[in-house]
């Protein structure tokens, strides 16, 4: 989510609250010689508040699992996500009057704290990766379909490779992305074409194309760099009939697709990776938060 | 034949059914956060039934405390509530600081908070003092302080110290350590015979030799003693027992001269300035028993023990102690010279304790 204007609403409500809040805290602190804690009435009051932000932060994957419910829109949850949770860190500061206590609330407030710097990492990468992306992989496709369109080109390759000829490629430009998008013809070869003229090509595709189709660790291979695929497709057609040619130019553009998934998926692993400790360690808050309480309440 | 891909073909690479199938970013995602949640839920429960509830205690019991850290219900009586002040008279008999029956008096965990560390429960901010004594002469912390009132106590005693520390004495100088032994936080109480005996022995005349006046008995008692002595002294003096009259009705005269003897002596011990009167107060012919106080400030306590490490003349000006009614208390001054800011503690109740003791006035 990109911090914007549509977020002004937000941020004014949360400041607002955190002014509220510090002045409470300020006034309890005067009020109380001993010093803040987590057991007397305001401290209790705190802790409450906190938990409440923190419970509806959480409620944003649930609400992402029932996009049908008329329950306001899923980016208005985003936004009290990103800002009521930024919130539940001073609460839960003032809850504790700024003190770790016992080693449940102590691993409570360092997971607690774990999340908050992951959420402002994952909001951070947000603001310029989705951009990035938008820009660099004009190819995007569904995340989770990489591994399928990657199959897909594969065949696409063999297919031109064996008895592709004539393959076409050319610009297309739609508004700020712009591309190459392959159009090819698969056909059988071309009458007169001896296979010997061939066997280069088809020698590539077995030592180039399909290892790098293939491989997980598709950056080690050579075709991944664009100027060293540009040179050994140069090399590949200085051994091919004028005919090859355009067959040559097609697998150079579907490699180039393979590099653009595997840019978007290592790009998708920085935007999204991040929740693999973010979630985690919320519910894993969410259920040490509550039995906190619990346990603090009936001592 | 020729195969032309167009955008409709391109979009049918994809298998519009993916998000049905479990993606391993979501599925690890939830793995995790279900691992998290039940691992802490694990790690509570399992410290729960062991038995080792300083996991989920709030800090650190106080230092008076730690003998029982895992011992909850020592104080957490009861469930869902707050510690109760019994829990606490338990171990600890301590003063009521308000009247008996006056409502208003606060827990005992209102101003010992534990939980914080292991530091002392007995020290405790002066805001909770200021919570009632607000109004207290504008006084907030010692800076407020005003000086030290010390009681007008009469002591019935004639005692200067810059006798007694002076050089010239006969034996040299009494070094303060002579008579004034520490006990607890102060000093035992001066007694006679052990710290004036030694030089403050008073005779008789020489006709009873080296017999030394009993010390501390009342008059009655003290006239029998000398009487006694002189009639002890008449079969060694045979010139007492002359003039013994043949009526034995009569008042022989070796008794009237015993008599005579005991009346002087008497008069000589209470001369002013000399023998019982060279120290005590005498009225109306009664020797009146000193009463020196071992505080002389009733609402405040002094720990001599803490402050052994310095030499006594560091706040005691003896030499302005030329007699009883001369203080020497230190002044507030004194005090700040050390109980300052980064310095030695300035709480209320460093030198006014909340809960009074036996020898203290009650502060109501």
């Amino acid at each position: 989510m990109i911090l914007d204007r549509s977020h002004r609403g937000w941020a004014a409500a949360t400041a607002l609250l955190l002014l509220l809040s510090s002045l409470s805290y300020a006034l309890y602190v005067r009020a109380t010689p001993g010093g803040p804690s987590g057991g007397t009435a305001e401290g209790i009051a705190f802790g409450a508040a906190a938990s409440a932000c923190m419970l509806f932060a959480a409620l944003l994957g649930v609400r992402k699992r029932r996009p049908h419910y008329r329950l306001g829109r899923i980016s208005g949850w985003l936004k009290g996500h990103l800002w009521l949770g930024a919130l539940s860190l001073p609460l839960v500061l003032f809850h504790g009057g700024f003190a770790m206590g016992g080693p449940l609330t102590r691993t409570l407030m360092i997971c607690f704290l774990l999340v908050f710097v992951t959420g402002i990492f994952g909001l951070l990468l947000q603001q310029f990766l989705p951009r990035y992306m938008t820009k660099n992989v004009v190819q995007e496709t569904v995340y989770e379909q990489i591994d399928h369109v990657r199959e897909q080109l594969l065949a696409e390759c063999v297919a031109i490779a064996k008895g592709g000829a004539g393959a076409a490629t050319h610009a297309k430009s739609a508004g700020a992305i712009q591309g190459r998008v392959v159009t090819s013809r698969a056909a059988g070869a071309p009458e007169g074409e001896r296979s010997e003229e061939r066997a280069p090509l088809l020698r590539f595709l077995d030592e180039r194309i399909r290892p790098y189709f293939r491989s997980d660790g598709a950056r080690r291979e050579a075709l991944a760099e664009p100027h060293r695929r540009a040179t050994l497709f140069r090399e590949l057609v200085r051994m091919l009939p004028p005919t090859l040619h355009p067959c040559c130019a097609d697998l150079e553009a579907l490699c180039g697709q393979r590099e653009q998934l595997e840019m978007q998926r290592r790009l998708h692993l920085w935007l999204h990776g991040w929740l693999l400790v973010h979630v985690p360690l919320s519910w894993t808050v969410i259920a040490l938060g509550i039995l906190h309480a619990v346990l603090s309440l009936s001592y | 034949m020729a195969r032309d891909k167009k955008a409709k073909d391109l979009a049918q690479r994809i298998d519009a059914t993916y998000y049905r199938r479990p993606h391993w970013l979501r599925r690890t995602r939830f793995l995790l956060s279900a691992t998290g949640a039940l691992f802490g839920t694990l790690w509570v429960a399992s410290a729960l039934e062991s038995g080792h509830h300083r996991l989920f205690s709030n800090g650190a019991l106080g230092a008076s405390h730690a003998l029982f850290e895992q011992e909850c219900s020592r104080c957490h009586v009861e469930r869902f509530g707050p510690v109760r002040d019994g829990a606490c008279i338990e171990c600890h008999v301590v003063g009521a600081h308000l009247p008996v029956g006056r409502p208003g008096e606060p827990a005992c965990a209102s101003c010992h908070k534990e939980h914080g560390g292991r530091g002392r429960l007995d020290v405790v901010a002066d805001g909770h003092c200021n919570l009632c004594h607000e109004d207290h002469a504008g006084i907030r912390d010692l800076k407020d302080h005003d000086d030290f009132r010390p009681r007008p106590y009469d002591q019935f005693l004639n005692f200067s110290h810059v006798q007694h520390l002076a050089p010239s004495l006969l034996e040299g100088p009494i070094d303060c350590g002579g008579c004034h032994v520490p006990e607890g936080a102060g000093f035992r109480p001066i007694a006679f015979a052990e710290h004036c005996a030694r030089c403050h022995t008073e005779r008789l005349d020489a006709d009873v030799g080296d017999e030394t006046v009993p010390h501390g008995v009342e008059p009655r008692p003290l006239r029998d003693w000398i009487a006694a002595l002189y009639l002890r002294r008449i079969g060694k003096d045979p010139a007492l027992a002359q003039g013994t009259p043949p009526d034995p009705l009569a008042i022989p005269d070796w008794a009237k001269a015993i008599d005579a003897r005991t009346e002087a002596s008497l008069k000589a011990l209470m001369q002013p300035g000399r023998g019982c009167l060279l120290c005590h107060v005498a009225t109306e012919g009664r020797i009146e028993p000193p009463r020196v106080p071992l505080r002389w400030l009733g609402r405040a306590r002094f720990d001599h023990k803490t402050h052994r490490f310095d030499s006594c003349g560091r706040c005691h000006n003896m030499s302005l102690n030329a007699k009883s009614s001369d203080l020497t208390l230190p002044g507030i001054a004194t005090c700040r010279e050390c109980h300052r800011e980064q310095g030695a503690r300035t709480t209320c109740v460093t030198c006014h304790p909340y809960h009074p003791t036996g020898d203290m006035d009650a502060w109501r």
